[in-house]
């Protein structure tokens, strides 16, 4: 690895969307990274270069924040069952999967099931059955396990 | 069941309605895009639901979300202010459906009347006189080439869905007919996603006369005169000002009389506007009906001391009007001047952006509706008006010299406004004079531009 290649490569991450990068071949390991808070990394990108060394980004799984919020797109009213006096779809504490009904929102009488978009654990629910939702309002916060 | 608004609009009218359901102790919702998040109107109601992203069609022109939001925040009326869905005869629909008090006529009406071709038809049904052309939507440029020629050139072609002063074309000769046809098609497809266009003899010189309806349930039906909207750029009105000073006393009746004979035949209900020109030689003309509050209504307001849209939320809930016909007067003069947050002297281009301060005129008289502030942020995505300065004087001179001074005192720092171009006018001598139609801006900017240059 020369001094050039190693600019080469600073050059080519700084312009990149990629946030960390580390190589390690035979003898040398390079890391580099942008300091930014609250950024989901982005997914890998494999890239082959003709002297069959791969240079592979590390990619960390998805990078949950606090800042993971179930906003809603419609305007409504919020539910937290699908029956008045039925068990929540969800709870603080409670384990959900992307794609898992969390709770409903009720647009000119249809019930409109609301899913995350977030695989994690719901941190906080910010509102209550029977608000007014509006649009992209904050309605639940999903955290990972790590997070106090 | 508690009163209580939506208002399904944002800006200076918005404050307007929130302010009058204020006064008659009525609850409100205001309803808010993404872009709209610190507006005055936000801030003035009761309650305030954010709608959707900043472009109109994703928030106060997203029809459920506008509903959904009444039926959460448990409204039993909607105030749909002007433009957006004030005229949209499906929303109206919707909303009578759930139940809602819309506040203005029926959807049927809207869609009876506020269809620019038919409104022609039932005029003419009714005996009251319209610029020759085509009966209804003209199918192709072929016929509408025929039309043309039978009429006689100058004709304008509008746009059947059309306001705002979009999808017009004049034309003036044969050659330019197809050409401007399929333009003009194209362009009231884009802006109103309705390419039916209709054909008028265009009357060189005309003033812009139109006549304030207000009607109940009862069929008590009145004019509050007229306004002259003739000071219009690009179709577009700049200055409002009443009573016209073309009017004389006898042809003042005879408009009046036709706009309420044209609104009782149809059942009219709650606020309107007919819109007539008025040829060079006191010739009058219906051309179309608003059917719904217009920005320029305060100056009505100050004339006959009227709350018009008091009166819009009292006849909604199905009070009867407080004053018959013989009750209306006439008292001095009234005129607005349109605030737009543009660049007089490149092309009138939108500037958006911050206000850094504000000094706001005042005094016996003068009057402000508006919805800016020291610090706000005026948003791209919507109109350009911001402001609209009003006066009131006991004759025109005197109400001219009164703009005059509220011009000179109202400061708005931070961004371009058509302030000093309204000051311009206010002394131009044919305006004094009431010498103007609507060809006048245009005449008057191309004045401006050769002083500028020298």
């Amino acid at each position: 690895m020369t001094i050039k290649e190693i600019q080469s490569i600073i050059k080519d991450f700084e312009s990149s969307p990629l946030m960390t990068l580390e190589l390690e071949m035979e003898g040398f390991k390079l890391k580099l990274s942008k300091n930014k808070t609250n950024e989901v990394v982005t997914p890998e990108k494999v890239v082959e270069t003709p002297q069959d060394n791969k240079l592979q980004s590390t990619h960390k799984p998805v990078q949950l924040n606090p800042q993971n919020l179930i906003k809603s797109p419609l305007v409504g009213t919020f539910y937290a069952a699908s029956t008045p006096t039925g068990k929540p779809f969800v709870e603080v504490g409670q384990t959900v999967k992307k794609g898992q009904v969390v709770c409903i929102i009720e647009a000119m009488k249809i019930m409109n099931e609301i899913t995350s978009p977030y695989d994690g654990i719901i941190k906080e629910v910010m509102v209550k059955n029977g608000d007014v939702i509006g649009f992209n309002q904050a309605l639940m916060r999903v955290g990972d396990a790590n997070e106090k | 069941m508690k009163n209580k608004i939506l208002i399904a609009n944002r800006g200076e009218i918005a404050v307007r309605v929130i302010r009058a359901c204020k006064e008659l102790g009525i609850e409100t919702v205001a309803v808010y895009s993404e872009a709209d998040e610190t507006s005055l109107h936000v801030k003035l109601a009761d309650e305030a639901i954010c709608i959707g992203g900043a472009r109109s069609k994703e928030s106060y022109l997203n029809m459920n979300s506008v509903l959904s939001a009444a039926i959460s925040t448990g409204c039993n009326a909607i105030h749909p202010g002007y433009g957006f869905l004030s005229e949209n005869a499906q929303f109206v629909e919707m909303v009578e459906r759930c139940n809602i008090t819309f506040i203005g006529p029926s959807s049927k009406t809207i869609a009876a009347i506020g269809d620019k071709a038919s409104a022609r038809a039932i005029a003419k049904a009714n005996g009251v006189p319209i610029v020759e052309g085509s009966d209804g939507i003209v199918e192709n440029a072929q016929e509408g080439l025929k039309i043309a020629k039978k009429i006689g050139y100058p004709v304008m072609m509008k746009a059947s869905s059309g306001g705002g002063g979009r999808g017009i074309s004049i034309v003036r000769s044969d050659e330019e007919f197809l050409n401007a046809f399929e333009r003009t098609s194209l362009e009231a497809e884009t802006s109103f996603g309705d390419k039916s266009l209709y054909i008028e003899k265009f009357i060189e010189s005309p003033r812009h006369i139109e006549i304030q309806i207000m009607a109940d349930h009862k069929g008590n039906v009145v004019h509050l005169f007229e306004r002259d909207c003739s000071m219009q750029r690009r179709n577009q009105k700049m200055i409002e000002e009443t009573p016209s000073p073309i009017l004389n006393e006898l042809l003042r009746r005879k408009i009046g009389a036709a706009a309420v004979k044209l609104a009782k035949a149809i059942n009219y209900v709650n606020a309107g506007t007919m819109e007539f020109l008025v040829d060079p030689k006191g010739n009058f003309y219906f051309i179309e009906m608003n059917t719904r509050i217009q920005v320029e209504h305060p100056i009505t307001e100050m004339i006959t001391g009227v709350d018009l849209v008091k009166e819009q939320i009292k006849v909604g809930y199905g009070k009867e009007l407080s004053f018959k016909q013989h009750n209306l007067k006439i008292n001095g003069h009234a005129i607005e001047c349109r605030i737009n947050a543009e660049h007089a002297m490149k092309g009138f281009i939108p500037t958006p952006g911050k206000i850094t301060n504000i000094l706001f005129p005042g005094g016996i008289g003068v009057r402000l509706d508006t919805h800016i502030y020291p610090g706000y942020e005026i948003p791209p995505f919507y109109d350009s008006m911001i402001a609209k300065l009003i006066v009131h004087a006991p004759t025109r001179l005197e109400a001219i010299k009164k703009m005059r001074v509220a011009l000179e005192q109202f400061v708005v720092d931070g961004i371009h406004t058509n302030i000093e171009y309204q000051y311009l006018i206010m002394h131009n001598p044919d305006f004094i004079k009431g010498q103007y139609d609507t060809g006048f801006i245009a005449r008057f900017n191309a004045l401006v531009e050769a002083e500028n240059r020298e």
